[in-house]
């Protein structure tokens, strides 16, 4: 039988397979444990040992990583971490490489509050619709937060620099544990049953996953979207989202952040009533200004010149018409004149001297005087005269002839 | 004295009948008076600047019991750390 061959190594030859052997096999593996001995290094990376009842194992989060860390690691704390298994071959140890870390039962309260979300969105608690505009110029707005806490504090330091002259009611409650959701929503009712503010601030500061909870519970989430009084949700800091955010009309991303909105709009609020102000002035000035002009319009001079101005087209029209009535006479005399002496040569070529000038004569009876146009006007022997151009004779009829 | 909101919609609505010039003008100089008022007493509400902060010091829970309200310590006041 062929002895095995003897295992005999080099400390170095050992340390490689070892490397790869437990680096293959301990790939992308999740470890649950305690924090302890935790050591962030100046340089941004986390170190620190992962431990149970029996065990410990070191481990490492290098700094590019640590920045999506939701949370501050400390010691005690229980959690899962996601990695690599590394060996160091330098010290002859192995840690886990730590590529994402989250608190121990974190991933379940997500997972619950995911289920909530979704229900509640269902219910319509978190339409668009429903969120209300934020009163203008708030006199006294509600805090429902702890009385001792950091988000009360800001508060009170933002309005009190912003010189706001807001009036403020806190509203105390715990701010974290069992008993704070169902005490929170309780002060936001008394709020709108005795219109304590114009408007709430529900909020605290900063905190775990867990201490924010309360912000997220059902009891609370309906109490905002019920609420009369417009609410602006202030929990934790800017990273953070709770139910109430999603709940709230305004959703602020720090309590400091909160009290900024209820007083920012006062500087544009001033701003815009002095131009209101301003602008109804001049209108004003300048329609009693348009108003005197009219006036002035009135002084005797000025009458006497518009009068003239108003009389000056009439009085040419007349000259006008004056011209005009005496050409157009101008004209009818000429014209009549004209026509006289058309007339009177007429006359003359009708006349019975004219014709008597041509050799034709005029034969009246002697006695009567009348003119004879018929030979049975007369008869033999009765005496007539005839005219002639010139001179007349006397004559006795001789004979009639039919 | 109505609230904020509804006096300054008034102003600005004021502002624009005056602006309109369809009315006469005793009745704009009245209109312009009332918006002087209004713009003042805006003004004076802006220029607020003393606050009272107070703490609900009771839990009422039926419509019969008052809100008790005590004079709460202004923390922005004293420089507190924790």
């Amino acid at each position: 039988m062929l002895q095995a061959a003897p295992r005999k190594f080099t400390v170095s030859q050992i340390t490689t397979l070892i490397k790869q052997s437990l680096e293959a096999d301990f790939y992308d593996i999740t470890i649950e444990g305690e924090i302890s001995n935790f050591r962030p290094s100046s340089t941004g990376h986390l170190y620190f040992t992962l431990k149970d009842e029996q065990a410990v194992i070191s481990a490492v989060m290098f700094k590019n990583r640590v920045f999506g860390l939701g949370f501050k690691p400390a010691d005690g704390q229980k959690v899962s971490v996601w990695g690599n298994l590394s060996v160091y071959a330098k010290r002859g140890a192995y840690q886990i490489i730590v590529e994402r870390m989250e608190k121990s039962g974190e991933g379940d309260i997500l997972a619950l509050l995911e289920e909530r979300k979704r229900r509640l969105a269902a219910e319509g608690l978190f339409e668009e619709s429903r969120k209300r505009p934020l009163p203008l110029l708030p006199e006294r707005v509600a805090v429902v937060t702890s009385p001792t806490g950091a988000a009360l504090r800001d508060i009170l330091n933002v309005t009190a620099r912003r010189n706001a002259g807001i009036n403020i009611v806190v509203l105390p409650c715990p701010v974290q544990g069992e008993e704070a959701g169902a005490k929170i929503a309780r002060q936001i009712e008394r709020a709108n049953s005795y219109s304590l503010g114009d408007v709430i601030i529900v909020g605290r500061g900063g905190g775990s996953l867990e201490d924010l909870l309360p912000f997220s519970e059902e009891l609370v989430v309906r109490a905002i979207a019920a609420s009369r009084i417009p609410v602006i949700s202030a929990v934790g800091h800017e990273i953070d989202t709770s139910l109430s955010d999603l709940a709230a009309d305004v959703r602020a991303p720090t309590p400091s952040a909160a009290a900024e909105i209820v007083s920012a709009s006062r500087a544009d609020l001033l701003a815009r009533v002095r131009d209101v102000e301003t602008t109804m002035g001049r209108e004003i000035e300048r329609r009693i200004e348009r108003v005197r002009l009219l006036l002035r319009e009135f002084t005797p001079v000025q009458l006497e010149r518009n009068f003239r101005i108003l009389i000056q087209p009439v009085l040419l029209r007349l000259d006008d018409a004056k011209e005009e009535l005496l050409r157009a006479l101008r004209d009818r005399v000429r014209d009549a004149r004209h026509r006289t002496e058309l007339a009177a040569q007429n006359l003359k070529a009708g006349s019975p001297l004219e014709v008597l000038k041509r050799g034709y004569a005029v034969v009246t009876d002697e006695e009567s005087g009348g003119v004879l146009r018929d030979a049975e006007e007369t008869e033999s022997g009765k005496g007539i005269r005839v005219r002639l151009h010139r001179g007349g004779l006397g004559a006795t009829v001789k004979e009639v002839t039919e | 004295m109505k609230g904020f909101e509804e006096r300054l919609a008034r102003l600005e609505e004021l502002n624009d009948k005056i602006s309109e010039g369809n009315i006469p003008l005793d009745e704009a100089v009245g209109l312009f008076e009332e918006g002087i008022k209004l713009a003042k007493s805006l003004e004076k509400d802006l220029s607020k600047v003393e606050r009272r902060v107070e703490l609900l010091v009771n839990q009422p829970e039926t419509p019969q019991e008052e809100p008790n309200l005590e004079l709460f310590p202004d923390l922005s006041e004293n420089d507190q750390h924790e």
